[in-house]
């Protein structure tokens, strides 16, 4: 290697850990496919794919907060996997601060494991209960070598940063509630320092009082770390509460997206439309007061998804095209990109 | 007005109880002040690590515990032999010979057709055991605990590959090749039985191991460490195998009861440790022809194995139960 | 005010573990009216569920044990019942909804028979051929499509929503004339959940039963109860009608319950949360057992030491168990804000 290539890799490494100006495309996502393969038989032939995800383009923008929703099965979580390279992609392109990551191997994407972290669903299985809650937190710090300089303190400061003092650190998983754990979680996280955090449901198993506690951590932290957050969530009004922008997943495809304000005030597809209005709204004086749209059917299996539209098997505006022809994920008039050939606003899904 | 929650006024004097929204400041460190108060009410106790609750359990179980002490005891009357036993294993005394178990000469478990002392005979026998058994368990704990959690971590074709290979060793008649064996290399000293042994025994906790790596995988505190960048090397011994320490130390406990079992059948059968080392099967094996006339013969190291056997038996289920992860929390 | 269907008394249950002794239920009391529904809604470790499980002898008894208490049903007392009792009315006149339909139905059953057993097990005159024909008619009713094949599927065969339907068929069978739904549908999708709560809404209508309705989701409780419960640690906080609770609640954990949920259709720049950690039910803390977390109680006295019983505010029918409940008159959760405007 010549000086000057030495010298390039150098400066590329440092842009890579470089924080991202606010605004500035952190995360390209384009087509992004994940296929889990069904084995059958004696000799294990793949018989059939689950289409966890299929097709999925997104951005993420340094210091927004991108929220993803969906139901259970429509690939938010695998998505999330496939792009912090937990799992490998099957087609596609995942590009950080333009470097493709999509293909690189364990060793190549450690650079980047320092700047795109996880935060996991579950508060009881994604601690270790045989580690200290120091050990747990200071756990990437030693994996990158960085321990040794600075590290205990680096590990004090951050647990109480998200709340916890640092007698904590001797204690065990077991020994905490669930929010504390899930801050625990978050501290892990932040141990590397990175630019963007991954968050799968990171409020979905705890009560509700403590909720909206980690939520306002989570903003905190986001302002005081310059933190992007992929933030995956089913609960509609936490992913409005937290997000800047909002996609719309379903059977492994985006069916919209926009910002907040266009999915919660003009929300133009007929799915958007149905999940804002099944959405139950703790105020019983709002009861008859909003559209009531109740889906048929259920959910259609991800190894079999349905031709055109994968929403058609549910849709009251299904017609002939729909089966024919996928819809694309362009602007049709309401200013955002929607995938429905039928797309219309319709507010009356929420008072 | 005495406050004895200091704590839990001060921060709230800050903060009056409106409707307002609080700066994210003092929301957390009114939070950090909660976590305080919640922990001083006594509400949270000592730290305690899951081996101390593991352990707290265990001494729950009197019969595990009494066992434990009992092997306790035999284990050390195999270290400290030369220190009990008033005789050397070898020491023959003819004018002695077939004496029933006396007081008498310190003969407690009586002598055999050459004058040995039986007593002193079968306490290297149970040192000898012992030590085999103890190797058996611990080669193959090694072994098996590091084949299974390649195979399960792995998982794919490797996995298939390595179990495929567990499945043929396990066909194999572990008898009958342990007499092949025996019979070309002759009669072994202890440790080359327990190499033989082990050899065979890993098998069991491999597929155990494995089938454990196979769901820690699916655990997102490994997922976590993946997403850390750790290796897979790290992964398995820092993440993984902790948290198999249960099948792993009940497994080799039980292991160690089967050893000795069958170190005994191999002396009783002839093909194990040489003579005049005595072991617990040899002796058996020995006294085999004298069970009418001299019965003691069979009974004192018969008597011992049992016991060993049954006390490791209660062990290991103390340490089952005792290291069982499956915490029963309630929720309402 | 017609009597009451369900009356429990002063209900305690306790539970025994390695780590001490579980005050699951700590003094429960609230009545149930012909023809309402009354949400009960709590945090975990409140206690919801373990009131109606006791009262219906589901819990096991040991570790669980009901130290005190009374449970009226139509003039009998379900705690004092013999087994054999119970069993008679569970599955008739009350019916029970629970949260994983795949672990109640039975897989190695075709839904049409658990249905139709239900039915014969409390009807034994009935034949194997009307039983099943109530089958149908139970599984069409509930939205369950093409009954007349599904009927002689298993549960496997159907979807989540689909069991859970077929769950409320059972439920309805004979009549019941209480319904009791724990968490219905926590493990559905919200499109799915909309579906089977439009169902439970049918299923009332038809059976005229009185429902309870356990959950920890306040959008539901907004959308089914007439009245509500709210439960915390073990206790009843506050009970009044679902409007009174969501808008003017007198019971400071009541209050920032509501206010700590974000909002689907407004914009918030902060939540604000109820501080500290849900309490330990084995060291339960002296007085009121949410004192510690309480911004209303500011640690005056006698918050720490004296336990604040449930006492009606104006009318008897919105009560409150706290000290201070007369300083939030005039309060309002941030739903009656809109509500207002």
């Amino acid at each position: 290697m010549s000086v000057g290539e030495v010298a390039q890799r150098q400066t590329s490494k440092e842009t890579l850990h470089a924080r991202a100006p606010r605004g500035t495309e952190l995360i390209r996502i384009e087509g992004l496919r994940k296929y889990f393969p069904i084995k059958a038989g004696l000799i294990r032939r793949e018989v059939a794919q689950i289409k966890a995800v299929d097709g999925v383009d997104l951005t993420l923008k340094a210091g927004e907060t991108l929220g993803v929703v969906g139901e259970s099965g429509c690939g938010k979580s695998t998505m999330a996997r496939s792009v912090a390279r937990l799992l490998d992609p099957t087609a596609g392109k995942v590009t950080f601060r333009g470097y493709d990551i999509t293909n690189l191997s364990r060793r190549e994407l450690r650079e980047f494991r320092r700047e795109i972290q996880f935060v996991f669903q579950d508060p009881y299985a994604s601690l270790n209960p045989r580690m200290t809650v120091r050990e747990i937190i200071a756990e990437p710090l030693r994996v990158h070598g960085r321990y040794r300089s600075g590290g205990k303190e680096h590990v004090n400061d951050l647990m109480e940063t998200v709340g916890l003092k640092s007698e904590h650190g001797n204690r065990f998983p077991h020994e905490f509630s669930g929010g504390q754990r899930q801050r625990i979680g978050v501290a892990r996280a932040l141990a590397l320092n990175p630019q963007m955090l991954m968050l799968d449901e990171p409020v979905s198993a705890l009560d509700v009082s403590i909720q909206a506690q980690v939520i306002n951590l989570l903003g905190r932290l986001q302002d005081e770390f310059d933190l992007s957050y992929f933030f995956i969530a089913h609960d509609l009004s936490v992913v409005r509460h937290i997000s800047d922008r909002v996609a719309v997943m379903y059977l492994g495809k985006i069916m919209e997206i926009g910002t907040k304000a266009d999915i919660y005030e003009t929300p133009s597809h007929p799915y958007t439309q149905a999940l804002l209005s099944a959405a139950p709204i703790p105020d019983p004086a709002k009861r008859g007061k909003r559209e009531r749209i109740v889906l048929k059917g259920d959910v259609p299996s991800p190894a079999d998804p349905p031709s055109g539209c994968v929403f058609r098997t549910r849709c009251w505006k299904a017609q002939d095209i729909c089966a024919e022809e996928v819809p694309e994920l362009v602007d049709r008039g309401q200013r955002h990109p929607v995938a429905c050939h039928f797309a219309e606003v319709d507010a009356k899904v929420i008072v | 007005m005495t406050n004895p929650n200091p704590s839990a006024s001060e921060h709230l004097q800050g903060a009056p109880p409106q409707l307002d929204r609080p700066s994210p400041e003092t929301a957390t460190a009114a939070e950090a002040e909660e976590l305080t108060t919640f922990h001083e009410e006594g509400l949270e106790v000592v730290a305690r690590s899951q081996w101390q609750l593991a352990r707290r359990r265990f001494f729950r179980h009197k019969l595990a515990v009494g066992s434990l002490i009992v092997l306790l005891l035999i284990v050390l009357v195999g270290v400290f032999a030369e220190q009990i036993a008033p005789y050397s294993f070898r020491e023959q005394s003819p004018l002695d010979a077939r004496m029933a178990p006396t007081f008498e000469g310190q003969h407690y478990f009586g002598t055999d057709v050459l004058g040995r002392d039986y007593f002193s005979r079968t306490v290297f026998g149970i040192r000898t055991s012992l030590y085999v058994a103890g190797v058996v368990a611990l080669l193959s704990t090694l072994i098996g605990a590091l084949y299974g959690a390649v195979s399960g971590y792995f998982g794919g074709w490797i996995d298939n590959l390595m179990m495929r290979f567990v499945d043929l060793v396990l066909t194999l008649p572990i008898l009958a090749v342990l007499i092949v064996i025996a019979a070309l290399l002759g009669n072994g000293t202890p440790i080359r039985v327990a190499i033989i042994l082990a050899l065979f025994y890993w098998t069991t906790l491999a597929r155990i191991i494995r089938g454990n790596f196979l769901s820690l995988r699916e655990k997102e505190y490994v997922e976590a460490a993946k997403a850390s960048g750790a290796s897979d090397m790290r992964i398995i011994f820092r993440h993984m195998l902790p948290n198999s320490m249960g099948p792993i130390v009940v497994n080799a406990t039980l292991i160690v009861a089967t050893a000795i079992l069958v170190e005994a059948t191999l002396s009783f059968l002839g093909f194990g440790v040489q003579p005049p080392q005595p072991a617990l099967g040899k002796l058996i094996d020995d006294a085999r022809g004298f069970m009418q006339t001299m019965p003691w013969l069979v009974l004192a190291p018969g008597v011992t194995i049992v016991v060993i056997v049954l006390c490791i038996n209660f062990v290991g289920d103390g340490l089952r139960d005792a290291l069982d992860p499956t915490q029963r929390r309630l929720r309402a | 005010m017609p009597e009451p269907v369900l009356s429990i008394r002063d209900l305690v249950v306790n539970f025994a573990t390695d780590d001490g002794i579980v005050h699951a239920v700590d003094g429960v009391s609230y009545d149930l009216y012909p023809g309402e529904t009354l949400g009960v809604v709590g945090e975990s470790g409140s206690g919801k569920s373990v009131t109606v499980m006791s009262i219906l002898g589901l819990i096991p008894t040991p570790p669980g044990k009901i130290v005190r208490g009374e449970a009226f049903f139509k003039g009998v007392d379900l705690l004092k019942v013999k087994e054999r009792e119970l069993r008679a009315i569970r599955g008739k006149d009350i019916a029970m909804i629970f949260q994983d339909p795949m672990t109640s139905l039975n897989p190695v059953f075709t839904v049409g028979e658990q249905i139709a057993e239900g039915i014969q097990v409390h009807h034994p005159s009935v034949r194997d051929e009307a039983a099943r024909d109530r089958a149908i008619e139970l599984l069409q009713l509930v939205g369950v499509p093409n009954a007349q094949r599904r009927v002689d599927q298993y549960p496997h065969e159907y979807s989540g929503g689909m069991r859970q339907r077929a769950m409320i068929a059972m439920s309805i069978a004979n009549e019941p004339s209480l319904l009791i739904a724990d968490e219905p549908t926590t493990a559905l999708d919200v499109t799915i959940q909309a579906q089977i709560l439009e169902v439970m809404k049918k299923a009332q209508v038809e059976t005229h039963a009185a429902t309870i309705m356990i959950t920890h989701d306040l959008g539901i409780i907004a959308e089914m109860a007439d009245r509500v419960a709210v439960m915390y640690a073990g206790h009843i906080v506050e009970v009044g009608d679902v409007d009174t609770i969501f808008h003017r609640p007198r019971h400071p954990y009541t209050l920032g319950l509501m206010n700590s949920l974000p909002r689907l259709e407004a914009d918030e720049r902060w939540l604000k949360p109820i501080p500290g950690q849900p309490p330990s039910m084995i060291n339960v803390p002296p007085g009121c057992p949410f004192h510690p977390r309480c911004e209303l109680s500011r640690g005056r006295e006698p918050c720490h030491t004296e336990f604040p019983l449930l006492e009606p505010i104006d009318s008897s029918q919105h009560k409150s168990a706290c000290h201070f409940k007369h300083e939030l008159a005039g309060e309002t959760s941030k739903f009656a804000d809109e509500a207002a405007s």
